[in-house]
């Protein structure tokens, strides 16, 4: 057994009455790394969290945690030993307006045990560690959001978990205050600590994580590095312009495209597609993604008397291309104004092979 | 120190402490650390509750010392002069004090969404058990205020304290706690703190009431071996009574109707001293095993 698991789902499933929150899921998270779980609003994602922190009970599945140098089995019987080594923040933290963070800090230091001569020093840690020090001693109910944000990730790891787990830290938060929380969270990773980190904000995740799981309701969609994922996200598209007009015989130009190109492109017959775009004048190919390919294409296009005056793949990679797709596999997406399914079905394809 | 940005490579062991194990002894300090943090965050709710003591009982000096002047002689007895502090308006004054303490000692987590925090640190017995004892505590210390200037003004007036005071006391102790666990019974599907100190207070001073008199003109309660022991508010009565028990627990009104037979309406003073001790001590059991029972079976439900 991997030594490095801190966190193990196996077919975790949570069904409320005849509705899967979440369905499935197997997941791995390492020592030391940081994993995005990702997911629209609704996906599933509070109530994984909610399930690790054992506020709601598995329907069918297991998780298991290391706890003492093995992975347990999370029940009834063990889950104050198994969750003394985390941390958590979820959802949204609310907290009591009356009371000040130092107090709130003191109360859940001690709750999680944490030796009570070192509670202040702790907290003087904490305090620097989140420049909170200006507002330490103030009553929570005139805290801002953020603020609120800020005293709910310290209440998580207060007492020096190992892992931490923060469900949406920064939903809700302005664009300052989530750059602060992103940084805490990279500082906890270089102190060591293991993060599980939820969110919707696709930008935050793909900053800090190591691996990527996406969620998708309830289904575990995509778990894999940020590169691999990127890897697949990208559109594998070449865009070329012809010199002249071609719109007089486009029908006819294309099925001439089609037929050159199609055993080039990589891709099975049934998933290929040749597409005009009107407005710009710009052909599309879809294709596997490699050079060799594009390569072999932009020559048989040249030998078949194509007059090409531009050719190229435009640079996509990014997370939230492959997020969208996946999450939303029925289309209305629009890739250079032109909706494609079969697109769209590929990258499903590599996903699920990739989860398998 | 946690994090230096000057030092790339970080030891993580020399970060860790040792933190107290869990077990029996985790499970006491969260107890007490609970204790300590409820004190400090029901302060405010302490000193309004208390004002509302010292004010029923500056209302209860006016309306004896206005009698006086008004020619209507005190009491020749010290313990019907307590009496007259520790009538209906001590009963209302207990279930305030007890819907306040006790309105947010559960829902508030739910309504609030504190609950995320917390459970993941503690569980919900430890959480309960801290918070039904220092908000009792809160409730302990405004009745003993309350009762010290009951002595005081009784002092003044009759140069002793009949010493069945303490019984008083330690029934109103006993009622309270079940006036507390009522409305933390209550706390626990309620969706929100104020829903709960309304409906409380509306259950307490309205539904009992209602039932109560109903029974009383149903002519049911005299072949009751054990009269409304289970509407809770009776048991406020034995707090003035045990001061000095009447000779008869009830009384029995005859109304002559305009046709028919005359109709005898029984009312229950005081429940007996066993009847009251078992009564509450079984309301307590239950109130608490539904409140526990459903705070539980709530967190299962996700809310």
């Amino acid at each position: 057994m991997n030594n490095d698991i801190m966190i193990e789902f196996r077919n975790l499933t949570k069904k409320f009455k005849d509705f899967y929150a979440v369905s499935n899921i197997n997941l791995e998270i390492s020592r030391g790394e940081i994993v995005g779980f990702l997911g629209p609003n609704g996906a599933g994602k509070s109530t994984t969290m909610k399930m690790l922190a054992h506020l709601l009970k598995p329907t069918e599945g297991e998780i298991w945690i290391r706890g003492n140098g093995e992975l347990q089995k999370l029940s009834s019987h063990n889950k104050d030993y198994l969750l003394n080594n985390i941390g958590f923040l979820i959802e949204n933290p609310a907290f009591y307006g009356n009371v000040t963070p130092r107090l709130v800090l003191k109360y859940f230091a001690s709750l999680k045990g944490y030796p009570r001569n070192k509670i202040n020093n702790r907290i003087e840690e904490i305090i620097e560690f989140f420049g909170m020090s200006d507002w330490i001693d103030k009553k929570i109910k005139t805290f801002s959001k953020g603020m609120r944000q800020k005293i709910g990730i310290a209440s998580a790891i207060i007492h020096d978990p190992d892992i931490i787990v923060l469900d949406e830290p920064s939903t809700g938060l302005d664009p300052k205050a989530r750059i602060e929380i992103r940084d805490f969270i990279l500082k906890l990773k270089k102190i060591g600590k293991t993060i599980f980190l939820s969110s919707h904000l696709l930008y935050e995740v793909s900053e800090i994580a190591d691996r990527v799981a996406i969620i998708n309701k309830g289904n575990l969609i995509a778990f894999d590095t940020l590169d691999n994922l990127e890897a697949k996200a990208k559109k594998s598209i070449i865009h070329f312009e012809l010199f002249g007009h071609p719109e007089e015989n486009i029908k006819s130009m294309l099925k001439n495209i089609e037929e050159i190109v199609y055993p080039l492109t990589g891709i099975s017959r049934d998933l290929n597609w040749v597409n005009y775009i009107e407005e710009s004048k710009i052909f599309q190919i879809f294709f596997n993604g490699h050079s060799e390919n594009q390569l072999n294409i932009l020559e048989a296009l040249l030998k078949n008397g194509y007059r090409i005056i531009e050719f190229s793949v435009p640079k996509a990679g990014l997370l939230e291309n492959l997020f969208l797709e996946m999450v939303n596999p029925e289309g209305n997406l629009n890739f250079n104004n032109n909706n494609h399914s079969n697109l769209n079905n590929v990258h499903k394809e590599l996903i699920v092979e990739e989860v398998q | 120190m946690l994090f230096d940005p000057k030092q790339d490579e970080i030891i993580v062991e020399e970060f860790h402490v040792e933190r107290q194990k869990v077990g029996l002894r985790r499970d006491l300090s969260q107890i007490r650390d609970t204790i300590s943090f409820e004190f400090r965050r029901n302060l405010n709710r302490f000193i309004v509750i208390l004002l509302v003591y010292l004010s029923f009982f500056i209302l209860g000096i006016l309306i004896l010392e206005s009698s006086e002047s008004l020619g209507i002689p005190i009491p020749a007895d010290s313990a019907e002069y307590i009496k007259g502090y520790l009538d209906a308006q001590f009963g209302f004054l207990l279930i305030i004090s007890g819907a306040a303490f006790g309105g947010s000692i559960i829902a508030e987590d739910f309504s609030k969404q504190t609950s995320n925090l917390l459970f993941p640190k503690t569980s919900k017995v430890n959480l309960l058990i801290g918070r039904i004892i220092s908000r009792y505590f809160l409730m302990v210390v405004c009745l003993l205020i309350y009762y010290l200037l009951i002595c005081g003004m009784t002092i003044i007036k009759y140069e002793e304290i009949p010493l069945t005071i303490l019984n008083s006391f330690g029934w109103a102790l006993f009622c309270s706690f079940a006036l507390l666990t009522f409305v933390t019974m209550l706390s626990s599907f309620m969706r929100n703190t104020s829903m709960t100190i309304i409906s409380g207070i509306l259950i307490t001073l309205i539904v009992f009431e209602m039932v109560s008199m109903f029974l009383s003109m149903s002519g049911l309660l005299d072949k009751n071996d054990l009269p409304l022991l289970f509407i809770l508010t009776y048991y406020l009565k034995i707090i003035p009574e045990s001061l000095s028990f009447p000779e008869q627990r009830y009384n029995t009104i005859s109304f002559q109707m305009i046709e028919g037979e005359p109709i005898e309406i029984t009312t229950w003073l005081t429940p007996s001293e066993i009847g009251a001790f078992f009564g509450l001590f079984i309301h307590i059991g239950v109130l608490l095993f539904f409140a526990l029972l459903i705070y539980k079976r709530r967190q299962s439900k996700g809310e």
